[in-house]
Protein backbone atom coordinates (compact mmCIF):
# COMPACT_ATOMS: atom_id res chain seq x y z
CA UNK A 1 0.00 0.00 0.00
CA UNK A 2 1.22 3.77 -0.59
CA UNK A 3 0.55 6.63 1.14
CA UNK A 4 -2.46 8.54 -0.19
CA UNK A 5 -1.73 11.42 2.68
CA UNK A 6 1.50 12.53 4.79
CA UNK A 7 1.59 14.84 7.10
CA UNK A 8 4.76 15.75 8.89
CA UNK A 9 5.28 18.48 11.33
CA UNK A 10 2.12 20.49 10.99
CA UNK A 11 1.65 23.49 12.98
CA UNK A 12 -1.00 25.31 12.76
CA UNK A 13 -2.48 28.77 15.10
CA UNK A 14 -5.36 31.14 14.32
CA UNK A 15 -4.27 34.51 14.39
CA UNK A 16 -5.57 36.85 17.50
CA UNK A 17 -8.80 37.97 18.06
CA UNK A 18 -7.47 41.45 18.93
CA UNK A 19 -3.57 43.68 18.04
CA UNK A 20 -1.60 42.96 20.87
CA UNK A 21 -3.02 39.93 21.50
CA UNK A 22 -0.74 36.25 20.99
CA UNK A 23 -2.15 33.87 18.11
CA UNK A 24 -4.39 31.01 19.34
CA UNK A 25 -2.06 27.72 18.62
CA UNK A 26 -4.18 25.06 17.53
CA UNK A 27 -2.28 22.27 16.00
CA UNK A 28 1.60 21.16 17.50
CA UNK A 29 3.83 19.12 14.99
CA UNK A 30 1.80 17.03 14.03
CA UNK A 31 3.24 13.71 11.69
CA UNK A 32 1.07 10.90 10.56
CA UNK A 33 0.29 9.20 7.51
CA UNK A 34 -2.59 7.71 5.75
CA UNK A 35 -2.51 4.58 3.11
CA UNK A 36 -4.82 4.07 -0.23
CA UNK A 37 -8.01 2.46 1.57
CA UNK A 38 -7.34 3.32 5.50
CA UNK A 39 -10.01 4.30 7.16
CA UNK A 40 -9.08 6.45 10.04
CA UNK A 41 -11.07 8.25 13.03
CA UNK A 42 -9.92 11.59 14.32
CA UNK A 43 -11.18 12.30 17.76
CA UNK A 44 -10.90 14.48 20.26
CA UNK A 45 -12.65 16.68 22.20
CA UNK A 46 -14.24 19.95 21.24
CA UNK A 47 -11.85 23.01 20.32
CA UNK A 48 -9.08 20.19 20.19
CA UNK A 49 -8.22 21.35 16.05
CA UNK A 50 -10.39 18.26 14.25
CA UNK A 51 -11.97 20.63 12.04
CA UNK A 52 -8.65 22.82 11.18
CA UNK A 53 -6.70 19.46 10.25
CA UNK A 54 -9.30 18.61 7.93
CA UNK A 55 -9.82 21.92 6.57
CA UNK A 56 -5.66 22.61 6.10
CA UNK A 57 -5.60 19.06 3.89
CA UNK A 58 -7.55 20.63 1.60
CA UNK A 59 -6.12 23.87 1.62
CA UNK A 60 -9.54 25.79 2.95
CA UNK A 61 -6.59 27.16 5.53
CA UNK A 62 -3.15 28.46 4.64
CA UNK A 63 -0.59 25.55 5.71
CA UNK A 64 1.91 27.29 7.86
CA UNK A 65 4.41 25.24 9.46
CA UNK A 66 5.17 21.29 8.05
CA UNK A 67 4.61 19.74 4.90
CA UNK A 68 1.02 17.61 3.73
CA UNK A 69 1.43 15.52 0.96
CA UNK A 70 -1.71 14.25 -0.81
CA UNK A 71 -1.57 11.97 -3.04
CA UNK A 72 2.04 12.11 -3.82
CA UNK A 73 1.68 15.86 -4.36
CA UNK A 74 3.03 18.23 -2.01
CA UNK A 75 0.08 21.18 -0.90
CA UNK A 76 0.76 24.17 -2.67
CA UNK A 77 -1.30 26.41 -4.76
CA UNK A 78 -0.48 25.13 -8.05
CA UNK A 79 -0.98 21.35 -6.94
CA UNK A 80 -4.51 22.37 -5.15
CA UNK A 81 -6.91 22.25 -7.65
CA UNK A 82 -5.70 18.58 -8.28
CA UNK A 83 -5.36 17.51 -4.64
CA UNK A 84 -9.42 18.94 -4.49
CA UNK A 85 -10.59 16.72 -7.43
CA UNK A 86 -8.74 13.62 -5.40
CA UNK A 87 -10.41 14.77 -2.22
CA UNK A 88 -13.87 14.75 -1.02
CA UNK A 89 -14.92 16.88 2.07
CA UNK A 90 -18.13 16.49 3.69
CA UNK A 91 -18.75 19.88 6.10
CA UNK A 92 -19.87 19.67 9.87
CA UNK A 93 -22.45 22.05 8.55
CA UNK A 94 -23.78 20.31 5.24
CA UNK A 95 -26.58 22.07 4.64
CA UNK A 96 -24.35 24.67 3.79
CA UNK A 97 -22.18 22.67 1.34
CA UNK A 98 -25.12 22.35 -1.19
CA UNK A 99 -25.90 25.19 -3.24
CA UNK A 100 -27.57 24.28 -6.33
CA UNK A 101 -31.51 23.85 -6.94
CA UNK A 102 -31.73 20.15 -6.85
CA UNK A 103 -30.35 17.31 -5.52
CA UNK A 104 -29.76 16.10 -9.11
CA UNK A 105 -27.84 19.20 -10.13
CA UNK A 106 -25.89 19.49 -6.92
CA UNK A 107 -24.74 15.75 -6.76
CA UNK A 108 -23.55 16.51 -10.66
CA UNK A 109 -22.22 19.74 -10.32
CA UNK A 110 -18.28 18.72 -9.93
CA UNK A 111 -18.63 16.71 -12.78
CA UNK A 112 -20.27 18.95 -15.06
CA UNK A 113 -18.06 21.69 -14.39
CA UNK A 114 -15.29 19.71 -15.04
CA UNK A 115 -16.82 19.35 -18.33
CA UNK A 116 -17.70 15.42 -18.70
CA UNK A 117 -19.88 14.77 -21.38
CA UNK A 118 -23.77 14.67 -20.42
CA UNK A 119 -24.31 10.72 -20.83
CA UNK A 120 -21.16 9.97 -18.33
CA UNK A 121 -22.47 12.90 -15.88
CA UNK A 122 -25.97 11.20 -15.81
CA UNK A 123 -24.39 7.54 -15.09
CA UNK A 124 -22.24 8.41 -12.69
CA UNK A 125 -24.54 10.88 -10.75
CA UNK A 126 -26.88 8.12 -10.44
CA UNK A 127 -24.64 5.62 -9.34
CA UNK A 128 -23.73 7.98 -6.54
CA UNK A 129 -26.91 8.51 -5.76
CA UNK A 130 -28.17 4.61 -5.81
CA UNK A 131 -25.23 4.10 -3.28
CA UNK A 132 -26.81 6.83 -0.79
CA UNK A 133 -30.07 5.28 -1.27
CA UNK A 134 -31.37 8.87 -2.67
CA UNK A 135 -32.07 7.77 -6.36
CA UNK A 136 -35.89 8.27 -5.70
CA UNK A 137 -35.23 12.02 -4.71
CA UNK A 138 -32.56 12.63 -7.69
CA UNK A 139 -35.50 15.86 -8.82
CA UNK A 140 -36.23 16.86 -5.16
CA UNK A 141 -35.52 20.67 -4.36
CA UNK A 142 -32.92 21.34 -1.26
CA UNK A 143 -34.60 22.92 0.70
CA UNK A 144 -37.18 19.84 1.14
CA UNK A 145 -34.67 17.99 2.33
CA UNK A 146 -34.67 16.12 5.99
CA UNK A 147 -31.40 17.03 7.68
CA UNK A 148 -30.56 13.66 7.05
CA UNK A 149 -31.12 13.95 3.61
CA UNK A 150 -29.13 16.95 3.28
CA UNK A 151 -26.11 15.08 4.61
CA UNK A 152 -26.56 12.16 2.16
CA UNK A 153 -26.64 14.64 -1.19
CA UNK A 154 -23.78 16.17 -0.01
CA UNK A 155 -21.53 12.78 0.38
CA UNK A 156 -23.22 11.66 -2.77
CA UNK A 157 -21.93 14.90 -4.24
CA UNK A 158 -18.62 13.73 -2.91
CA UNK A 159 -18.63 10.11 -4.07
CA UNK A 160 -19.41 11.32 -7.28
CA UNK A 161 -16.09 13.01 -7.33
CA UNK A 162 -14.56 9.49 -7.55
CA UNK A 163 -11.90 10.50 -4.35
CA UNK A 164 -9.33 8.70 -3.47
CA UNK A 165 -9.62 10.44 -0.06
CA UNK A 166 -12.53 11.32 2.00
CA UNK A 167 -12.39 13.69 4.80
CA UNK A 168 -15.72 13.98 6.65
CA UNK A 169 -15.98 16.28 9.68
CA UNK A 170 -19.33 14.69 12.25
CA UNK A 171 -20.92 12.97 9.16
CA UNK A 172 -23.06 11.22 11.43
CA UNK A 173 -24.36 14.23 13.06
CA UNK A 174 -27.92 14.91 12.08
CA UNK A 175 -28.71 11.38 10.93
CA UNK A 176 -31.24 9.12 13.03
CA UNK A 177 -29.93 5.25 13.55
CA UNK A 178 -31.82 3.86 9.99
CA UNK A 179 -29.59 6.47 7.97
CA UNK A 180 -26.60 6.38 10.84
CA UNK A 181 -26.18 2.41 9.61
CA UNK A 182 -26.70 3.26 5.95
CA UNK A 183 -23.81 5.58 5.93
CA UNK A 184 -21.57 3.37 7.89
CA UNK A 185 -22.77 0.12 5.56
CA UNK A 186 -21.70 3.07 2.06
CA UNK A 187 -18.39 3.83 4.30
CA UNK A 188 -17.22 0.43 5.06
CA UNK A 189 -17.91 -0.28 1.47
CA UNK A 190 -16.33 2.57 -0.16
CA UNK A 191 -12.47 1.77 -1.26
CA UNK A 192 -10.99 5.48 -0.61
CA UNK A 193 -9.10 6.37 2.39
CA UNK A 194 -11.04 7.98 4.72
CA UNK A 195 -10.54 10.40 7.47
CA UNK A 196 -13.30 10.98 9.84
CA UNK A 197 -13.66 13.47 12.45
CA UNK A 198 -16.23 12.88 14.95
CA UNK A 199 -17.76 12.70 18.59
CA UNK A 200 -19.63 9.69 18.03
CA UNK A 201 -16.82 7.63 19.36
CA UNK A 202 -19.35 4.34 18.00
CA UNK A 203 -19.94 5.57 14.33
CA UNK A 204 -15.66 5.41 14.36
CA UNK A 205 -15.79 1.96 16.56
CA UNK A 206 -18.31 0.60 13.46
CA UNK A 207 -16.07 2.40 10.31
CA UNK A 208 -12.71 2.74 11.17
CA UNK A 209 -9.63 0.51 11.73
CA UNK A 210 -7.67 3.08 13.18
CA UNK A 211 -8.17 5.85 15.26
CA UNK A 212 -5.99 9.00 16.45
CA UNK A 213 -6.61 11.00 19.69
CA UNK A 214 -6.09 14.59 19.83
CA UNK A 215 -5.65 16.46 22.89
CA UNK A 216 -4.58 20.01 22.92
CA UNK A 217 -3.36 20.09 19.23
CA UNK A 218 -1.21 17.35 20.28
CA UNK A 219 -1.91 13.54 19.19
CA UNK A 220 -2.44 12.08 22.33
CA UNK A 221 -2.24 8.26 20.72
CA UNK A 222 -2.72 6.78 17.34
CA UNK A 223 -3.51 3.05 16.96
CA UNK A 224 -5.98 0.51 16.53
CA UNK A 225 -9.47 1.45 16.49
CA UNK A 226 -10.96 -1.20 19.02
CA UNK A 227 -7.57 -0.91 20.72
CA UNK A 228 -7.63 2.98 21.67
CA UNK A 229 -11.41 3.49 22.17
CA UNK A 230 -11.50 0.89 24.35
CA UNK A 231 -9.09 2.18 26.71
CA UNK A 232 -11.11 4.52 29.13
CA UNK A 233 -8.20 5.72 31.20
CA UNK A 234 -7.17 7.45 27.81
CA UNK A 235 -10.18 8.95 26.57
CA UNK A 236 -11.04 10.14 30.34
CA UNK A 237 -7.45 12.04 30.56
CA UNK A 238 -8.79 13.66 27.21
CA UNK A 239 -12.00 14.54 27.63
CA UNK A 240 -13.72 11.35 26.43
CA UNK A 241 -15.74 8.55 27.43
CA UNK A 242 -15.84 5.27 26.30
CA UNK A 243 -18.66 4.70 23.38
CA UNK A 244 -21.72 3.46 24.46
CA UNK A 245 -21.86 0.01 23.62
CA UNK A 246 -18.76 -0.64 26.29
CA UNK A 247 -20.10 1.73 28.60
CA UNK A 248 -23.20 -0.88 28.48
CA UNK A 249 -21.09 -3.55 29.02
CA UNK A 250 -19.34 -2.51 31.87
CA UNK B 1 -40.62 36.75 11.16
CA UNK B 2 -43.66 36.42 9.05
CA UNK B 3 -42.11 38.59 6.00
CA UNK B 4 -38.70 36.81 6.14
CA UNK B 5 -41.18 33.62 6.12
CA UNK B 6 -42.83 34.90 3.21
CA UNK B 7 -39.30 35.77 1.00
CA UNK B 8 -37.80 32.31 1.57
CA UNK B 9 -41.38 30.88 0.00
CA UNK B 10 -41.24 33.14 -2.30
CA UNK B 11 -37.85 32.09 -3.93
CA UNK B 12 -38.69 28.81 -2.93
CA UNK B 13 -42.00 28.69 -4.81
CA UNK B 14 -40.21 30.52 -8.12
CA UNK B 15 -37.74 27.50 -7.80
CA UNK B 16 -40.16 25.06 -7.91
CA UNK B 17 -41.85 26.80 -10.90
CA UNK B 18 -38.35 27.26 -12.72
CA UNK B 19 -38.07 22.78 -12.13
CA UNK B 20 -41.47 22.02 -13.72
CA UNK B 21 -42.24 21.22 -17.40
CA UNK B 22 -43.48 23.67 -19.19
CA UNK B 23 -43.40 25.20 -23.24
CA UNK B 24 -41.46 28.40 -21.62
CA UNK B 25 -39.05 26.27 -18.87
CA UNK B 26 -38.27 24.55 -21.94
CA UNK B 27 -36.96 26.92 -23.52
CA UNK B 28 -33.58 28.16 -23.55
CA UNK B 29 -33.17 30.89 -21.02
CA UNK B 30 -31.01 33.35 -23.83
CA UNK B 31 -34.30 33.34 -25.68
CA UNK B 32 -36.58 33.95 -22.90
CA UNK B 33 -34.07 36.49 -21.52
CA UNK B 34 -34.00 38.10 -25.60
CA UNK B 35 -37.83 38.10 -25.30
CA UNK B 36 -38.48 39.88 -21.81
CA UNK B 37 -35.31 42.73 -23.26
CA UNK B 38 -37.28 43.89 -26.11
CA UNK B 39 -40.41 44.23 -24.34
CA UNK B 40 -39.42 45.95 -21.69
CA UNK B 41 -37.14 48.38 -24.11
CA UNK B 42 -40.44 48.93 -25.98
CA UNK B 43 -42.46 49.40 -22.30
CA UNK B 44 -39.67 51.43 -21.66
CA UNK B 45 -39.94 53.82 -24.82
CA UNK B 46 -43.77 54.22 -25.06
CA UNK B 47 -44.06 57.71 -23.82
CA UNK B 48 -47.54 59.10 -22.10
CA UNK B 49 -48.85 59.91 -25.60
CA UNK B 50 -48.69 56.35 -26.09
CA UNK B 51 -50.66 54.79 -23.27
CA UNK B 52 -52.98 53.15 -25.54
CA UNK B 53 -49.63 50.99 -27.31
CA UNK B 54 -48.35 50.65 -23.73
CA UNK B 55 -51.77 48.91 -22.85
CA UNK B 56 -51.99 46.57 -25.78
CA UNK B 57 -48.09 45.24 -25.52
CA UNK B 58 -48.97 44.07 -21.97
CA UNK B 59 -51.14 41.55 -23.60
CA UNK B 60 -48.46 39.55 -24.21
CA UNK B 61 -48.22 38.61 -20.36
CA UNK B 62 -51.00 36.69 -20.32
CA UNK B 63 -50.05 34.83 -23.22
CA UNK B 64 -46.29 34.23 -21.34
CA UNK B 65 -48.40 33.05 -18.59
CA UNK B 66 -50.50 30.76 -20.37
CA UNK B 67 -47.12 28.89 -21.87
CA UNK B 68 -45.66 29.23 -18.34
CA UNK B 69 -48.75 27.61 -16.70
CA UNK B 70 -48.54 30.20 -13.95
CA UNK B 71 -50.67 31.56 -11.59
CA UNK B 72 -51.53 35.15 -11.66
CA UNK B 73 -52.23 34.84 -7.98
CA UNK B 74 -48.60 35.49 -6.65
CA UNK B 75 -47.09 37.63 -8.89
CA UNK B 76 -50.19 39.97 -8.18
CA UNK B 77 -49.29 39.96 -4.83
CA UNK B 78 -45.97 40.97 -5.42
CA UNK B 79 -47.28 43.28 -7.55
CA UNK B 80 -49.39 45.27 -5.15
CA UNK B 81 -46.62 46.98 -3.35
CA UNK B 82 -44.73 47.76 -5.82
CA UNK B 83 -47.91 49.59 -7.36
CA UNK B 84 -48.65 51.72 -4.24
CA UNK B 85 -45.05 53.05 -4.68
CA UNK B 86 -45.24 54.29 -8.05
CA UNK B 87 -48.12 55.29 -7.94
CA UNK B 88 -47.31 57.81 -4.96
CA UNK B 89 -44.92 58.74 -6.52
CA UNK B 90 -46.58 59.17 -9.92
CA UNK B 91 -49.56 61.16 -8.31
CA UNK B 92 -47.12 64.52 -7.78
CA UNK B 93 -48.10 64.40 -11.88
CA UNK B 94 -51.92 65.04 -11.38
CA UNK B 95 -50.87 68.22 -10.34
CA UNK B 96 -47.95 69.82 -12.03
CA UNK B 97 -47.58 67.89 -15.26
CA UNK B 98 -48.29 70.93 -17.95
CA UNK B 99 -48.14 68.56 -21.15
CA UNK B 100 -51.61 68.13 -23.64
CA UNK B 101 -54.31 65.74 -23.00
CA UNK B 102 -53.19 61.95 -23.99
CA UNK B 103 -56.04 59.62 -25.85
CA UNK B 104 -56.57 56.18 -24.18
CA UNK B 105 -58.39 54.41 -27.04
CA UNK B 106 -61.29 57.24 -28.57
CA UNK B 107 -60.97 58.76 -24.89
CA UNK B 108 -59.33 61.77 -24.12
CA UNK B 109 -57.90 61.64 -20.41
CA UNK B 110 -55.38 64.84 -18.94
CA UNK B 111 -52.14 64.56 -19.26
CA UNK B 112 -51.02 64.55 -15.03
CA UNK B 113 -53.46 61.13 -15.47
CA UNK B 114 -51.97 59.90 -18.45
CA UNK B 115 -48.49 59.94 -16.92
CA UNK B 116 -49.47 58.02 -14.24
CA UNK B 117 -51.24 55.54 -15.78
CA UNK B 118 -48.33 55.02 -17.98
CA UNK B 119 -46.09 54.50 -14.87
CA UNK B 120 -48.40 52.31 -13.28
CA UNK B 121 -48.27 50.31 -16.60
CA UNK B 122 -44.45 49.68 -16.73
CA UNK B 123 -44.31 48.79 -13.11
CA UNK B 124 -46.57 46.10 -13.47
CA UNK B 125 -44.69 45.55 -17.18
CA UNK B 126 -41.40 44.98 -15.52
CA UNK B 127 -42.50 42.84 -12.24
CA UNK B 128 -44.74 40.68 -14.41
CA UNK B 129 -41.95 39.72 -16.81
CA UNK B 130 -39.44 39.49 -14.12
CA UNK B 131 -41.37 37.08 -12.28
CA UNK B 132 -42.16 35.07 -14.97
CA UNK B 133 -38.87 34.90 -16.16
CA UNK B 134 -37.01 33.95 -12.47
CA UNK B 135 -40.34 31.51 -12.77
CA UNK B 136 -39.77 29.75 -15.99
CA UNK B 137 -35.94 29.68 -15.54
CA UNK B 138 -33.79 29.01 -12.50
CA UNK B 139 -31.00 31.41 -11.53
CA UNK B 140 -27.92 28.49 -12.60
CA UNK B 141 -29.46 28.33 -15.82
CA UNK B 142 -29.95 32.40 -16.21
CA UNK B 143 -26.04 32.87 -15.32
CA UNK B 144 -25.07 30.05 -18.08
CA UNK B 145 -27.20 32.18 -20.68
CA UNK B 146 -25.71 35.54 -19.20
CA UNK B 147 -21.90 34.07 -19.62
CA UNK B 148 -22.52 33.51 -23.35
CA UNK B 149 -23.43 37.14 -23.58
CA UNK B 150 -20.15 39.58 -23.71
CA UNK B 151 -20.63 40.64 -20.11
CA UNK B 152 -18.23 40.81 -17.47
CA UNK B 153 -17.71 37.26 -15.49
CA UNK B 154 -17.60 38.75 -11.86
CA UNK B 155 -20.98 40.23 -13.37
CA UNK B 156 -22.76 37.03 -13.96
CA UNK B 157 -21.01 35.27 -10.64
CA UNK B 158 -22.03 38.28 -8.52
CA UNK B 159 -25.45 37.94 -9.53
CA UNK B 160 -25.86 34.29 -9.18
CA UNK B 161 -24.61 34.45 -5.57
CA UNK B 162 -26.64 37.24 -4.22
CA UNK B 163 -29.30 35.11 -5.33
CA UNK B 164 -27.98 32.41 -3.07
CA UNK B 165 -26.80 34.63 -0.22
CA UNK B 166 -30.09 36.20 0.15
CA UNK B 167 -31.92 33.11 0.53
CA UNK B 168 -28.99 32.40 3.39
CA UNK B 169 -29.56 35.59 4.82
CA UNK B 170 -32.85 35.55 5.21
CA UNK B 171 -32.84 32.04 6.75
CA UNK B 172 -30.49 33.20 9.16
CA UNK B 173 -32.92 35.90 10.02
CA UNK B 174 -35.87 33.97 10.20
CA UNK B 175 -33.69 31.55 12.30
CA UNK B 176 -32.28 34.47 15.33
CA UNK B 177 -35.75 35.96 15.19
CA UNK B 178 -37.22 32.32 15.88
CA UNK B 179 -34.24 31.76 18.68
CA UNK B 180 -35.33 35.75 20.19
CA UNK B 181 -38.99 34.90 20.22
CA UNK B 182 -38.37 31.79 21.90
CA UNK B 183 -36.60 33.35 24.72
CA UNK B 184 -38.64 36.70 25.01
CA UNK B 185 -41.93 35.29 24.78
CA UNK B 186 -43.35 38.70 26.10
CA UNK B 187 -41.87 40.62 23.79
CA UNK B 188 -43.63 41.95 21.15
CA UNK B 189 -41.75 42.13 17.99
CA UNK B 190 -37.42 43.04 18.69
CA UNK B 191 -37.23 46.14 20.51
CA UNK B 192 -34.96 49.12 19.03
CA UNK B 193 -32.25 48.60 21.53
CA UNK B 194 -31.03 45.34 20.80
CA UNK B 195 -31.96 45.05 16.54
CA UNK B 196 -28.49 47.20 15.78
CA UNK B 197 -26.42 44.15 17.71
CA UNK B 198 -28.67 41.69 15.92
CA UNK B 199 -28.28 43.09 12.96
CA UNK B 200 -24.87 42.90 12.88
CA UNK B 201 -24.90 39.58 14.01
CA UNK B 202 -27.04 38.85 11.56
CA UNK B 203 -24.74 39.51 8.73
CA UNK B 204 -21.62 38.10 10.82
CA UNK B 205 -23.89 34.89 10.52
CA UNK B 206 -24.64 35.31 7.04
CA UNK B 207 -21.00 35.76 5.48
CA UNK B 208 -19.82 32.60 7.86
CA UNK B 209 -22.42 30.55 6.01
CA UNK B 210 -21.82 32.07 2.65
CA UNK B 211 -17.95 31.60 3.17
CA UNK B 212 -18.64 28.04 3.48
CA UNK B 213 -21.00 27.94 -0.01
CA UNK B 214 -18.13 29.48 -1.30
CA UNK B 215 -15.43 27.09 -0.08
CA UNK B 216 -17.60 23.85 -0.88
CA UNK B 217 -17.74 25.46 -4.46
CA UNK B 218 -14.13 25.76 -4.73
CA UNK B 219 -13.49 22.22 -3.23
CA UNK B 220 -16.00 20.75 -6.05
CA UNK B 221 -13.70 22.87 -8.85
CA UNK B 222 -15.28 26.05 -9.18
CA UNK B 223 -13.03 28.27 -10.83
CA UNK B 224 -15.53 31.22 -11.43
CA UNK B 225 -16.99 29.86 -14.43
CA UNK B 226 -20.41 27.92 -13.84
CA UNK B 227 -21.25 24.54 -16.29
CA UNK B 228 -23.37 24.58 -18.92
CA UNK B 229 -26.92 23.12 -18.35
CA UNK B 230 -28.79 21.18 -20.87
CA UNK B 231 -32.14 22.46 -22.26
CA UNK B 232 -35.11 20.35 -23.31
CA UNK B 233 -36.89 22.68 -26.51
CA UNK B 234 -35.78 23.33 -29.54
CA UNK B 235 -34.24 26.24 -31.66
CA UNK B 236 -37.08 26.43 -33.30
CA UNK B 237 -39.60 26.86 -29.74
CA UNK B 238 -36.56 29.77 -29.31
CA UNK B 239 -36.90 31.43 -32.30
CA UNK B 240 -40.18 31.59 -32.36
CA UNK B 241 -40.50 33.28 -29.12
CA UNK B 242 -37.96 35.68 -29.87
CA UNK B 243 -39.62 36.85 -33.48
CA UNK B 244 -43.05 36.36 -32.30
CA UNK B 245 -41.92 38.84 -29.31
CA UNK B 246 -40.22 41.05 -31.89
CA UNK B 247 -43.22 41.43 -33.94
CA UNK B 248 -45.62 42.17 -31.27
CA UNK B 249 -43.55 44.80 -29.80
CA UNK B 250 -42.67 46.43 -32.99
CA UNK B 251 -46.43 46.30 -33.83
CA UNK B 252 -47.24 47.49 -30.69
CA UNK B 253 -44.51 50.45 -30.80
CA UNK B 254 -45.20 51.51 -34.72
CA UNK B 255 -47.80 49.60 -36.03
CA UNK B 256 -50.95 51.13 -34.54
CA UNK B 257 -50.19 54.45 -36.04
CA UNK B 258 -50.31 52.88 -39.22
CA UNK B 259 -54.26 51.74 -38.54
CA UNK B 260 -54.96 55.15 -36.75
CA UNK B 261 -55.65 54.11 -33.10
Amino acid sequence: MSAILTLSHIQFQYPAFRPGQDPVPVLHDLSFSLESGEKVGLIGSNGVGKSTLLKLVVGLLPLQEGTLIVGGLPLTPQNLPTIRRKTGYVFQDSESQLFMPTVESDVSFALRNAGLPAEEVEGRTAAALEKVGMEELAQRQIYRLSGGQKKLTAIAGLLVQDPDLLLMDEPSAALDPRNRRKLTEILRRLPCAQLIASHDLDFIWDTCDRVILLSDGWIQEDGPAHEVLSNQALLESCGLELPLRLQKEI
Amino acid sequence: MKSLKNAIETIHLLDDLAGEDTVLTRLSPLAKLGSLFIFLAALASLGPEKLTNALLLLWVLPVWYRLGRLSWKHPLRQLGPVLGMVGSIGLVNLFWFQGMPVSLGPVQIPGGIGVLLLLLLKATGCVLGAYLLLATTSLEKLACALQKLPLPQVLVISLLLTWRYLVLLLQEGTRMASAYRLRAPESRGIPWKISGSLLGLLFLRSLERAQLVYESMKLRGFQGRFPEQKNAGSLKGDLLLLSSTLAWCLFCRFGLYFFHI
